[in-house]
């Protein structure tokens, strides 16, 4: 079977790759892929992030330990949440010429797991160079090292949640019986067990961290904490497959790898016994089996949910009026339906903990309110670069049903125009709350810098250039999507999975880059709406207002002609020959 | 009123439509038929504005395509195959939503007679997602018909329905023809082309090969007299090696 699987796939990848070479001879792909690779020459080849001379070897190991710290934190988390609450779908999703194909054919259970398995490769392995890639930029490992430490670190905790998943799942569908809690009971008990052990080590470290906050020497003594005998047992396994990448030399690497290959490996038969255990308790016919992993399948794509009282449209729609505004009525509602009670849950424990956390380490309520003030502030920013991918209730999630959106009586550009208002509307919203929550936490904060005065101008400034900025991210995300369908993800399925990690990578730095490019006259013109408003005002705040409002036309002109431009782009693409929506 | 005057399509080098002209009249039903890849689908993606022709023109109600899209496409209603609906409204909302993209004021009170119509009522507070294949066309089909189009343009509009959701389906196409309406409807159920059609237009190799009442095509080829439309069409289009199998 392992035969027809790799025949299937490889035909696959083959002819996927032809056709996106057969892309380049349109100019479009073509200089849009000289540009890319002339970036990644530049960056990597050339070695312009060599790393930068003026950063001391001791600032870099500390950001090294930082970033390992918080990427074992990170997947500590995600194992327990796959656990808990059970692990994403899209680690069960499969085509659907996969299902119509294999499930009804002779194909066991198992074999479809492994089919899953192998094809989950491919993408690991993409990832795992194009990260390999970035990451030798700088220092330590080569390149074939790193790569394979990543593979292994990909496709462990890609297994690992497909087990997870498995396990859940068989919960789910033997109705929470005994036997079935049994099977999921021991794994739940053991990661509860991890976090009690972890928060208990950290409760009772706490003078020591609050000591480490006051001497600015928080990273490595939370490093110590980690590593004492409770939270090193919960970590090990992450420990594991986080050595191969800590290695120094060759040797050292090689040792390092063994056992975390050795993990690797380990997981193939407990994925696939997971798998028997639970066709055993199972016990379904075939075709019950086969519906319930269509419906699994389905529930891979963001889905709303179905089969509850819909919730309320986002406004009630007018008939007469612009027609724009259905379209951002239609996206905006269609937001609030993907919204699930799970995500606001789970910010307010995040934000508990935080909180309380912050109080231990600082000491005083004070100064946990200054760190959940700039924990929201930071989350304000990443929105600016991470939201308009997030957030993609536009046309990217329209674009599939292109032939329906060229039928309707508007111009190209006020359909583009009016689909990316949701996400902007949507955007603009969720940083205003970031940053609100930022400014009251540091409300009555004294500081010699940022003064009220200098903290309500800052506001101003926020108020005025985000809602252009993020309008001319989404438009850059949206053009994306519009000039190079093949290449971006479309309608609600989402690249998913750890091993997917490439594709973000690609998306991140082409989008952004083109935003940079895209903010360097808003930028200059800001500078000398500031300077003026300086000369006429007198330096402060008021004077910065002047700047981000100078910064906000130029951006909003900017957006204006860009979405002109999509908009003739959107009345000349052709559906079935970019290979959108229906063909025929 | 749909005027269609030497419309021509081409892919790279492949013509799916060559120099292809005819007329919808108000009242009309025209039958688009042909064997697979003679260009229908394209004929109705460049018809309701998806892809622009490569030369020719195409006139709705006295509106150039494309010289007044807007205007020509706000009289026009074209239905795929395949419903494409967004799964996050429900029934109910994607009328609403069509409604405000067509200035149709009187929305809500057409709403209720036009699922009644298409059996839709009770799904009225469904999301899309929820709808099985012939409910999601019929959906489709109502989103279509909801600002009274003085032009339709179907699909295979029977895709997927159930035997009385044909039944009503027929009665539909007939009544807003009898409303005045020009329907162009696109279908390999020759029955059904039989049935509704008042004109038929046959086209193969993106060539018209035929157009007309079934009577006047079989008036000039008196060899098919008395044959029925299978036997017409499986000659005019050359698989029937007959004297009318078309050249290329």
């Amino acid at each position: 079977m392992i035969g027809i699987f790799w025949y299937y796939l490889s035909c696959t990848v083959r002819n996927r790759t032809a056709h996106q070479l057969r892309r380049l001879s349109n100019p479009r792909y073509a200089v849009a892929l000289l540009i890319g690779v002339g970036y990644f020459w530049l960056v990597i080849g050339r070695g312009l992030v060599r790393g930068d001379p003026d950063v001391s070897s001791q600032a870099r190991a500390d950001i090294g330990l930082m970033a390992q710290m918080v990427f074992t934190l990170f997947f500590a988390a995600s194992i327990a949440k796959w656990w808990l609450f059970g692990g994403s779908r899209l680690a069960l999703a499969f085509t659907p010429a996969e299902v119509q194909f294999l499930f009804p054919a002779p194909v066991a259970r198992s074999q479809l797991i492994l089919f899953k398995l192998l094809r989950s490769q491919f993408v690991a392995l993409f990832s795992a160079g194009l990260l390999a890639l970035w990451m030798s930029a700088g220092r330590g490992l080569a390149f074939p090292m790193r790569m394979i430490s990543l593979w292994i670190l990909f496709s462990t905790l890609g297994l690992h949640q497909l087990g997870a998943t498995l396990v859940h799942e068989s919960v789910t569908s033997a109705g929470g019986g005994r036997l079935a809690w049994r099977r999921n009971g021991l794994p739940i008990a053991i990661v509860v067990a991890a976090i009690a052990g972890v928060a208990w080590t950290l409760f009772g470290a706490r003078e020591e961290l609050r000591a480490a906050v006051q001497n600015q020497s928080l990273i490595h003594t939370l490093d110590a904490v980690l590593h004492r005998p409770i939270p090193r047992a919960a970590l090990f396994p992450i420990h594991i497959l986080f050595a191969p990448l800590r290695a120094g030399g060759v040797g050292e690497w090689f040792m390092a790898t063994l056992p975390a290959l050795a993990l690797m490996i380990a997981h193939y038969p407990w994925v696939l016994w997971s798998d028997v255990a639970f066709e055993d308790a199972a016990l379904d016919a075939t075709a019950k089996r086969v519906a319930r992993l269509a419906a699994l399948r389905r529930r891979g794509a963001v889905q709303p949910v179905t089969g509850k009282k819909v919730s309320r449209a986002a406004f009630r729609l007018s008939p007469t009026g612009r027609p724009e505004v259905a379209i951002v009525w239609k996206n905006l509602t269609a937001f609030s339906r993907t919204l699930r009670t799970q995500t606001f849950v789970l910010l307010i424990v995040l934000l508990a903990l935080v909180y309380v956390v912050a109080t231990f380490a600082a000491g005083s309520a004070d100064k946990a309110r200054m760190v959940i003030g700039a924990v929201s502030l930071a989350w304000g920013g990443l929105l600016a670069v991470a939201g308009p991918m997030w957030i993609r209730n536009d046309l990217r999630q329209d674009l599939p049903q292109l032939e329906i959106l060229r039928v309707w009586p508007l111009r190209g550009a006020s359909i583009v125009a009016a689909e990316l208002t949701a996400s902007t509307i949507v955007l603009t919203v969720m940083q205003f709350a970031a940053l609100l929550v930022g400014f009251l936490m540091f409300r009555g904060v004294p500081s010699e810098t940022f003064t009220p005065a200098v903290r309500g101008w800052l506001a101003v400034f926020a108020v005025i250039f985000l809602p252009v900025l993020n309008a001319m991210a989404m438009t850059i995300h949206n053009g994306a999507a519009l000039l190079f369908p093949a290449w971006v993800k479309l309608g609600s399925e989402r690249p998913g999975g750890i091993e997917a990690t490439g594709q973000g990578i690609l998306t991140t730095v082409a989008t952004s880059l083109t935003l940079a490019v895209m903010l360097i006259p808003p930028l200059l013109v800001g500078t000398a709406g500031a300077w003026v408003g300086s000369l006429a005002l007198g330096r402060g705040g008021a004077a910065l207002a002047v700047g981000a409002a100078a910064a906000a036309v130029v951006t909003g002109v900017e957006v204006g002609f860009l979405l002109r431009q999509l908009g003739v782009v959107f009345e000349r693409t052709d559906p079935s020959a970019a290979g959108i929506g229906a063909g025929g | 009123m749909i005027i269609v005057s030497s419309l021509t399509k081409y892919y790279g080098d492949l013509a799916a439509v060559r120099d292809l002209s005819f007329k919808v009249s108000p009242g009309e039903v025209l039958g688009l038929v042909g064997p697979n890849g003679a260009g229908k689908t394209t004929t109705l993606r460049c018809l309701s504005g998806i892809i622009p022709p490569t030369s020719g023109s195409i006139t709705i109600t006295g509106f150039d395509l494309a010289k007044q899209p807007r205007e020509a496409k706000g009289a026009l209603s074209f239905i795929p195959d395949e419903p494409q609906l967004f799964e996050y409204l429900t029934v109910e909302e994607h009328l609403r939503f069509v409604g405000r993209l067509y200035g149709v004021p009187d929305v809500e009170e057409r709403i209720v007679p036009l699922l009644s119509e298409l059996e839709l009522v009770e799904k009225r507070g469904a999301l899309s997602t929820e709808l099985s294949r012939g409910m999601k066309q019929k959906l489709a089909i109502a989103c279509g018909l909801l600002h009274r189009p003085k032009v339709l343009l179907l699909d295979e509009p029977l895709t997927g329905l159930d035997p009385i959701g044909i039944r009503r389906m027929k009665q539909t196409i007939l009544s807003r023809a009898r409303e005045g309406t020009a329907v162009i409807l696109s279908s390999h159920l020759l029955h059904l082309v039989e049935e509704l059609c008042s004109q038929l237009l046959v086209i193969q190799g993106g060539r018209l090969v035929a157009l007309g009442k079934i009577a006047e095509i079989v008036a000039d080829r008196p060899h098919l007299s008395g044959q029925g439309l299978e036997d017409i069409f499986l000659a005019l289009t050359g698989s029937g090696n007959g004297p009318d199998s078309p050249r290329s």
